[in-house]
């Protein structure tokens, strides 16, 4: 933790991860795992299911206690406090929606900028930029289910994020609206934030990021460009539960 | 206010302030209409609405049901009662200060509560507030010395000023009286409902994991809004103490702390004006089946008076529920919004539920 609570350096990069173990009782569901996103750069955190992808965006935004290892946002360390992450430049979408029910879309995304000083326009302008600006007085629940993605993808963006999670974001998209997801993430990177995505749309992921991070029963099993990562027999192993032979 | 500080899709505060100053105009002539003992059903009717209004406020917006609201109105009770028969002087000043008194008494125990009930939710939190309204003879008798036991705490009375003596008698001032704290409590929730802290408190509601990863502290959005309906509670209490020249646990029942959620649930949850309908048919309904048991011999009469009251209140409630689920609010509400024929109905595709996307929430 030491070498971490140096002040932020110039190239540190936005997340940094460093051994990073999380148990629920007998169960690793994160074991000494490692991984860094650097500004503008998209990283792709893939695995089957119960990978422990979810537990390591928990733990980054202090939802679970680690039993080891560092989280270290911009080169310093982060609070365990999840209230606090916002403030720190951190968003994060949740692997559903999230999204509060009883408000409408302009409120939902309102609710992500409250500490601003003009929370309002902010809002407006986010909204006209997803194309949410003419539902923005309807209940968020009456939307069909793609716009209420692209909501909780606003109420994430709206606080202009430094680092952005995002939990399966293709999740139950049409193959249109994943490609706008895919150009709203590289635009969001363009300016300078570093994105970490969970996703299973395999396509996807090859698409939009610069590196894949593949996760199997909470390790690290391989890494690197998504041209690598898909050349690697042990992902399809993960993926497929079936012994590849190198040949 | 900066003008910037307005929330786009909030009730502007200039209109909040309007319309609240529009009811309380109605309602302060209305008591010159009423014969004494109508002025002082307004009375309580004003004072209940302190505590239903903050109680649907904290149902609607935060989802925390608080059982123990009467309680709470007695802590604003006694607290006005103690420390109006503990000031050298008298007249408004005495009031005011005996009725800040009480606020900041059910403050304190409301923070209290609140913070206990942040960390409990659904029967466990009803179940705290519940217990408290049950404690409260106990809690008078342990510390008779003060609150004097079951017999309760009487205070001074407050008369009409000298200057209006002539035209306004002593129950209709203390209605006007009513309907003042009663509007000053009912505007300063509203206000804080549709400012930044009422879509804290609502975001919390729905979701909070959500609301804690968009920087809300969902603790202690929690912990302030019961402390705030509580201090609403509080105020109604001390109005109560000051129409009634006295306060003691036996007006404080469990009966009437459920009674008040019955007004919040008929009135319509989450709604002000609801609370206000509500209020008035927990003060009127007793009253109306009073005076429909009066022309039974005694003796009948007097069986069924209490009970009938529960019989009623039961029906009531059961039929609301099932004709109006969002209670007498609701039901206005529907009424005036519902649309003339020949438009065409808007269509909302229903929200593809049960396409491929994992419902239950992991995180
Ligand atoms: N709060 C918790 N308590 C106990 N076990 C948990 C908890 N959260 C996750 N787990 C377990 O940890 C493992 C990793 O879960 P996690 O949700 O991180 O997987 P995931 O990679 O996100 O999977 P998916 O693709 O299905 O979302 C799973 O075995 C899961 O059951
Ligand atoms: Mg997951």
């Amino acid at each position: 933790m030491s070498a971490l609570t140096a002040p932020p350096r110039e190239g540190a990069p936005r997340l940094a991860v460093r051994g990073l173990s999380v148990r629920f009782g007998g169960l690793a569901a994160l074991d000494d795992v490692s991984l860094h996103v650097d500004e503008g750069e998209v990283v792709g955190l893939i695995g089957p299911n119960g990978a422990g992808k979810t537990t390591l965006f928990n733990a980054v935004c202090g939802l679970v206690r680690p039993s080891a290892g560092s989280i270290a946002v911009g080169g310093l360390p982060l609070a365990p406090d999840p209230v606090r992450l916002a403030a720190r430049g951190v968003a994060r979408t949740l692997q559903g929606l999230g999204l509060f029910r009883g408000l409408t879309v302009r409120e939902n995304v309102l609710a992500g900028r409250l500490d601003a000083h003009d929370p309002g326009s902010d809002t407006q302008r986010q909204l006209a930029d997803l194309g949410l600006a003419e539902h923005a007085d309807r209940p968020v629940g009456d939307l069909p289910y793609p716009d209420q993605k692209k909501v909780a993808l606003a109420r994430a963006l709206v606080a202009e994020p430094r680092l952005l999670l995002l939990d399966e974001p293709a999740g139950g998209l049409g193959t249109d609206d994943i490609a706008a997801l895919g150009d709203l993430v590289r635009h969001t990177a363009a300016t300078g934030c570093a994105v970490l995505l969970v996703e299973h749309h395999v396509d996807f992921v090859m698409g939009v990021c610069d590196r894949v991070v593949v996760l199997d029963f909470g390790r690290v099993i391989a890494s690197g460009t998504p041209d690598e990562v898909a050349g690697d027999p042990a992902v399809d192993e993960a993926y497929l539960g079936i012994e590849v032979t190198a040949s | 206010m900066n003008r910037r500080q307005r929330l786009p899709g909030q009730r502007p505060l200039v209109r909040t302030l309007a319309l609240a100053a529009g009811w309380t105009a109605v309602a302060l002539l209305g008591t010159f209409a009423l014969d004494p003992f109508r002025n002082y059903q307004l009375a309580l009717v004003a004072a209940y609405l302190c505590a239903t209004a903050g109680l649907t406020v904290l149902v609607g917006a935060t989802g925390q049901l608080s059982l123990g609201h009467a309680a709470l109105m007695a802590v604003g009770g006694y607290g006005y009662a103690l420390t109006s028969n503990a000031l050298p002087f008298e007249g408004a000043a005495r009031f005011v200060v005996a009725l800040l008194a009480g606020a900041a008494a059910s403050a304190v125990v409301g923070l209290l509560l609140g913070l206990a009930a942040a960390r409990l939710s659904g029967p466990y939190l009803a179940g705290l507030t519940l217990a408290v309204v049950v404690a409260l003879p106990a809690v008078a008798s342990t510390w008779s010395t003060v609150l004097h036991g079951d017999q309760g705490v009487q205070t001074d009375f407050e008369g009409v000023p000298d200057a209006l003596r002539r035209i306004i008698a002593l129950e209709q001032w203390q209605a006007m009286v009513a309907v003042v704290v009663a509007a000053v409590v009912v505007t300063g929730l509203a206000l804080l409902r549709g400012g930044r802290f009422g879509l804290r408190m609502q975001a919390v509601r729905d979701d909070e994991v959500a609301a804690r990863l968009s920087g809300i502290p969902a603790g202690r959005v929690k912990v302030l809004a019961f402390a705030a309906s509580s201090v609403a509670a509080g105020l109604g209490g001390a109005v109560l103490c000051f129409v009634a020249q006295a306060v003691s646990p036996g007006a404080y029942t469990l009966g009437f702390s459920l009674l008040l959620v019955v007004a919040v649930v008929i009135g319509g949850l989450g709604s002000i004006l609801g609370a206000a309908l509500g209020s008035a048919v927990i003060v009127l309904l007793p009253w109306l089946i009073g005076r429909l048991t009066a022309g039974l011999p005694t003796d009948a009469a007097q069986r069924l008076d209490g009970n009938l009251a529960v019989l009623v209140f039961g029906l009531l409630l059961i039929t609301v529920m099932a004709l109006a689920p969002q209670g007498l609010h609701g039901a206005l509400a529907s009424r005036r919004r519902r649309r003339p024929p020949d438009t065409p109905r808007q269509i909302d595709e229903p929200a593809p539920q049960k396409v491929l996307v994992p419902t239950e929430e992991q995180r």
